[in-house]
């Protein structure tokens, strides 16, 4: 990690608000000389500006004299304030070259351009915020969802704890499997036998912990529709008759990749991810030579999907496969093309799904369509247990991540002993999951984490 | 100090030589660990007394007749590596000797042997009788002289009907299961400690008096069977390993013939038979208050536990080389008498059984080891030491461990030096008694190697690097013992500087050697330890590569010593640190002031329960239960925050 200066006592600033050119931009000052500092570049016309709370008008100048803008000036005097110190917020206009001149001018009077984090770093120095409203305060900056800010507002350590304390007790299980190997060493390989499954389990019951976070960071905890079928089967038609019908809520996502077309689409009130897998067919029709195929991928991690069959020629062996092998992710079958003449009916599902005659093409069939995703959404949506925070999840990772280590030396036939000792340690390091977070955790990781203020 | 049948050892006819040779340390019992106790602290030169009420039991095995086993086998070596007698008299009365856990690569192995149960304690007797300022008492002690929180002597009532009070320094109680003893057969009960003696009564009630806190804690034993009416044919002929191993690092040698055990399993029809007259057992009518210990379940319990199992598995060892009676090892059993024959008859090759004796349970009165400090003396009363199964333990390794430990305190205590505590990163005897005085009991306490956190630093073959020194420091350890065990620890040091310092080069020789053992070549030049830390290579193939005489000096015990530490370096050193860490935890203490329920961060249940314990550590902290590392995290945090100065930022935890 980068060496930092925290020093306390020096007067720091920072943009606080985004990218250049914008309307406003918000410059914050805090410290001691955050009022000294501001009275040498800011002159009120009416009332005086001097250290107090209050909000002013008035002109910004540079270091030497000129003015550079017209600002509206806001005060808080210590200890009311975000950090806690005296801060200045100068609200200027959102010009790269004000901006510019004014942080030169601020670094001239002796400010100096704040670390990352650095206002919250000295927000919790001061006791306005507490390593836990520090850790929301990230989680709220990335959050996308409108439903994740409940989320993080109610956190509940309690209903996460349980989920801990029961992957602990599982881990306690594996351990006395371990011990009682060694200790009863005459039915040993009897006893070694039952470690797997169990393994097996805390790393799966712990990955959907760590998941949870994951996909919120990244946003792809917005519940993903995913399309799936063989080339042909109209899957890039039905996409776009989809969306076509909200067009007016769609968003252009940024972070598409080349392999599958996604777009953010609000439903309701809830916002979803439609992927379309036409790009990747290609990998799907190997999907059983591969085992594990990208397009397997995003269908494990889709929260529902759309199996888009040909209703022309019906299912092949391929789908067939699918169906066996995801049949626990929520899914719908799209019979489609029920416009064309040799569109046949379906057949007898294995697992009663829901089938919906559809036409892409004609657009028939794909108001019925979104009626069963919304039924099936509120299902999805229910799923979802408590979120980490930022070190929970990273503590929780970690574990899970020698737990996998544990997993190989025990498939290598390592003797109990030694997987007795690296599971021991386990379990004490799981025990810190959930433990109170100190101020070496918020300096070392959280502030690095995210970035308040610059 | 001679010991001859059942006339009085000790002079008792001339009363006035207690008060011209006081006693420095009474012993009160004779069996394991009364004798690890008496035989110490005489060899420490106190003058030693031990109070039996019989000492034609002194050194007797009680239940099974063997030494050893998982757990309890690195106790019996640590008893030797300290001077304690266990494992001598277990060498030269042993009829066969097997390692278990010989599994490829296992570091944690332990020993077992079964003895000649007769030749033990006659044996053990021996050694008593003619080790020098020990002297033998036949008598029951009715009870402790106390005066002012201090132990003053005992009063004992001699077999002539007579009372004595004899005066000593401490006094060490070591009465195993004698304490109101209640034997159990059937809805049958019968005064007693052991079959066919009488408990020792009162000496309980006077404990009590004295505000120890008792527990009523149960065993048990199996039957014991007629060798002649046994057809061994139909069972599996079970041999010792061949050449024994010993468990003494001194220069015991193992002389008597070496004999087979015999495997066999109990049938359906066995398990049918006990299930229809569990309305006869006092265990399970409720008769049977004591609690009894979970791993080693009588047959009733197991049936009962486990029904999907279809059988179980049952030993049959001989009890001595000359003797009739064999111990059915895994049907203890307190079912009545008839009930016993009859599900006893069930078992393949004991279609005509016949009983030598009837298994029983026993009740016994034991004191909660929580009242003891960890030199074993009571937190109570001054100079009174505790030992052995009147602390809750079970096993005859356990009990020996806790009467040398005793033994050892006692004579310190006279001496007014330091009393000698072992720590759980030391030794398996550091773990039991830490577990003990810390945690107390619930039920009979069982050593297990998974209580040992540091199982893998403290193994049965480097329990004389462990020991021999602090033995040595007490003065148990001869000059003979102590300059092998120096000369041992000199070659495995050459040895392993061999190992570590030494190049292997990938010539074709070498390559070719290793091909044969399947394993990949050499890429570049490598030490023998990196090349022993390959999983499918072990010493004896490592050592053929190289004709240096440092590894072909290692007797096979050393060798394993050496395998083990090089190939499992890694683990063992992360327990060393994990060691170092707990060992820096103790240096870290909580002021007198320091109030535990200020400490934000912690449960409620947590910081009630430090508060009520006050450890005076963060590592003494670290044992209680519930006290997570992120406790200790936070309870350090609050020290540091207090300016302790033992609190310094070299995080410990």
């Amino acid at each position: 990690m980068e060496k930092r200066n925290l020093d306390t006592s020096q007067t720091i600033f920072a943009l606080v608000t985004g990218q250049l050119p914008c309307a406003v931009a918000i410059v914050r000052l805090s410290g001691s000389d955050a009022f000294k500092i501001s009275s040498r570049l800011f002159q009120s016309q009416g009332i005086p500006f001097e250290r107090n709370r209050g909000l002013w008008h008035g002109q910004l100048s540079s270091a030497d004299g000129r003015i550079i803008d017209d600002i509206v000036t806001l005060g808080f005097v210590s200890p009311s304030s975000f950090t806690g110190e005296d801060v200045v917020e100068l609200q200027c206009h959102g010009s790269p070259a004000v901006i510019r001149e004014l942080e030169r001018s601020l670094v001239g009077l002796g400010a100096r351009p704040a670390e990352r984090g650095e206002f919250s770093f000295r927000a919790l120095l001061n006791g306005k915020l507490s390593t836990r409203e520090i850790e929301n305060l990230g989680d709220i900056f990335q959050a996308r969802d409108p439903r994740d800010l409940d989320r993080i507002y109610d956190r509940k350590d309690a209903a996460l704890f349980d989920q801990v304390e029961s992957l602990k007790s599982r881990l306690i299980h594996l351990q006395a499997i371990f011990d009682t190997a060694v200790d009863f060493s005459e039915e040993y390989s009897t006893v070694i036998q039952a470690a797997k499954p169990v393994c097996d389990l805390v790393i799966q019951t712990g990955k959907e912990i760590t998941h949870r976070y994951s996909t919120f960071t990244t946003g792809s905890r917005v519940p993903r529709l995913v399309l799936v079928g063989r080339p042909n089967a109209g899957k890039s038609s039905l996409f776009n008759a989809l969306l076509c019908r909200y067009r007016a809520i769609v968003h252009e996502n940024p972070g598409t990749t080349r392999d599958v077309i996604e777009e953010d689409v609000w439903l309701g009130d809830k916002l979803w991810k439609l992927v379309d897998t036409a790009g990747i067919r290609e990998t799907l029709v190997e999907t059983e030579k591969q085992g594990i195929s990208l397009g397997e991928d995003y269908l494990v991690a889709s929260s529902l999907w759309l199996l888009v069959v040909d209703g022309q020629t019906g299912m092949s062996e391929q789908e067939w496969s699918l169906l066996d092998r995801f049949h626990r992710i929520p899914h719908i079958v799209v019979w489609n093309k029920t416009d064309l003449p040799e569109w046949q009916a379906p057949p007898t599902l294995p697992n009663e799904e829901t089938l919906v005659p559809a036409s892409a093409r004609t657009g028939t069939g794909v108001a019925a369509l979104w009626e069963q995703i919304q039924k099936a959404s509120d299902s999805v949506i229910g799923t979802d247990g408590p979120l980490p925070t930022a070190t929970q999840n990273a503590r929780l990772g970690s574990v899970l991540s020698e737990l996998e280590i544990l997993k190989a030396e025990l498939e290598e036939g390592l003797p109990a002993e030694f997987l007795s000792e690296r599971n021991r340690r386990l379990i004490d390091r799981l025990s810190t999951v959930m433990g109170e977070v100190s101020a070496d955790d918020v300096l070392g990781r959280i502030f690095t984490d995210f970035c308040i203020g610059k | 100090m001679c010991l001859g049948g059942f006339s009085p050892i000790f002079a008792l006819e001339n009363e006035e030589m207690f008060h011209v040779k006081q006693i420095d340390v009474l012993v009160i019992g004779g069996g394991h660990a009364g004798c690890e106790a008496s035989l110490s602290s005489a060899r420490m030169g106190l003058t030693t007394l031990m109070v039996t009420m019989d000492p034609s039991k002194t050194g007797e095995m009680s239940c099974n007749p063997s030494i050893g086993g998982v757990g309890k086998g690195q106790l019996a070596k640590e008893i030797d590596a300290l001077g304690g007698e266990m494992g001598k008299n277990a060498d030269i009365t042993g009829i066969q000797f097997k390692r278990l856990n010989m599994r490829k690569g296992s570091a944690v192995q332990s020993s077992r042997c079964q003895s000649d149960k007769k030749k033990y304690a006659q044996r053990m007797q021996g050694i008593v009788g003619s080790q020098h300022g020990l002297e033998v008492l036949q008598g029951e002690v009715k009870r402790l002289q106390v005066e002012a929180g201090r132990i003053t002597g005992v009063q004992v009532r001699t077999p002539d009907g007579t009372t004595h009070d004899i005066p000593a320094k401490t006094v060490v109680i070591t009465s195993g299961t004698f304490m109101r003893g209640l034997m159990h057969t059937g809805f049958e009960t019968t005064a007693g400690g052991r079959a066919g003696e009488a408990p020792s009564q009162g000496l309980s009630d006077q404990l009590r008096e004295l505000n120890l806190p008792l527990l009523r804690l149960k065993t048990g034993t199996p039957p014991r069977l007629l060798r002649g009416s046994i057809d061994f044919t139909v069972m599996q002929e079970q041999f010792g390993d061949n050449p024994p191993r010993r468990f003494s690092f001194s220069d015991t040698k193992i002389e008597l013939p070496q004999v087979a055990c015999f495997l066999t399993y109990t049938s359906p029809d066995t398990h049918s038979v006990i299930r229809g007259s569990l309305d006869r057992s006092p265990l399970y009518s409720g008769k049977i208050q004591g609690v009894g210990p979970r791993y080693c379940p009588s047959i009733e319990d197991k049936v009962v536990k486990f029904p999907e199992k279809p059988r179980h598995q049952l030993f049959f060892e001989p009890e001595a080389l000359d003797s009739d009676w064999i111990y059915p090892n895994g049907v203890s059993t307190s079912l009545p008498a008839d009930v016993q024959e009859a599900f006893m008859k069930t078992i393949p090759g004991c279609e005509s059984v016949k009983f030598a004796r009837y298994g029983y349970a026993v009740e016994y009165d034991c004191v909660d080891p929580i009242q003891l400090k960890h030199s074993l003396e009571s937190k109570l009363i001054e100079g009174l030491f505790l030992a052995g199964q009147v602390n809750g333990t079970s096993g005859y390794e356990e009990a020996g461990a806790q009467g040398l430990i005793a033994g050892i305190n006692a004579a310190l205590k006279v001496q007014r030096r330091e009393p000698m505590i072992l720590s759980r990163a030391e030794a398996y005897i550091g773990v039991m008694i830490d577990d003990l005085v810390t945690c107390g009991v619930t039920e009979p306490y069982r050593m297990f190697t998974s209580r040992a956190e540091f199982r893998l630093s403290l193994r049965e073959d480097n329990a004389d690097a462990r020991l021999r020194p602090r033995g040595r420091e007490i003065g148990l350890v001869n000059d003979e013992d102590f300059a092998r065990f120096t000369e041992k620890a000199r070659a495995l040091e050459t040895a392993r500087v061999y190992l570590t310092k030494t190049w292997v080069k990938p010539t074709s020789q070498i390559q070719e050697k290793l091909a044969t053992w399947a394993t990949p070549p050499l890429a570049t030049s490598q030490t023998y330890a990196q090349l022993l830390r390959r999983p499918e290579l072990g010493l004896e193939q490592v050592s053929q590569l190289t004709s240096d005489p440092a590894i072909a000096a290692l007797d096979p015990e050393m060798q394993e010593t050496l395998e083990v530490e090089v190939k499992y370096e890694g683990y063992i050193g992360l327990q060393k640190e994990e060691i170092e860490r707990v060992s820096r935890m103790g240096t870290v203490s909580f002021p007198e002031s320091f109030e535990f329920s200020d400490v934000k961060g912690l449960s409620y249940e947590i910081r009630e329960k430090l508060s009520r314990l006050r450890p005076k550590t963060l590592a003494d902290a670290s044992r209680l239960s519930g006290v997570t590392p992120a406790a200790l995290s936070t309870l350090l945090f609050h020290l540091r925050q207090k300016g302790n100065p033992s609190a310094n930022p070299t995080s410990p935890v």
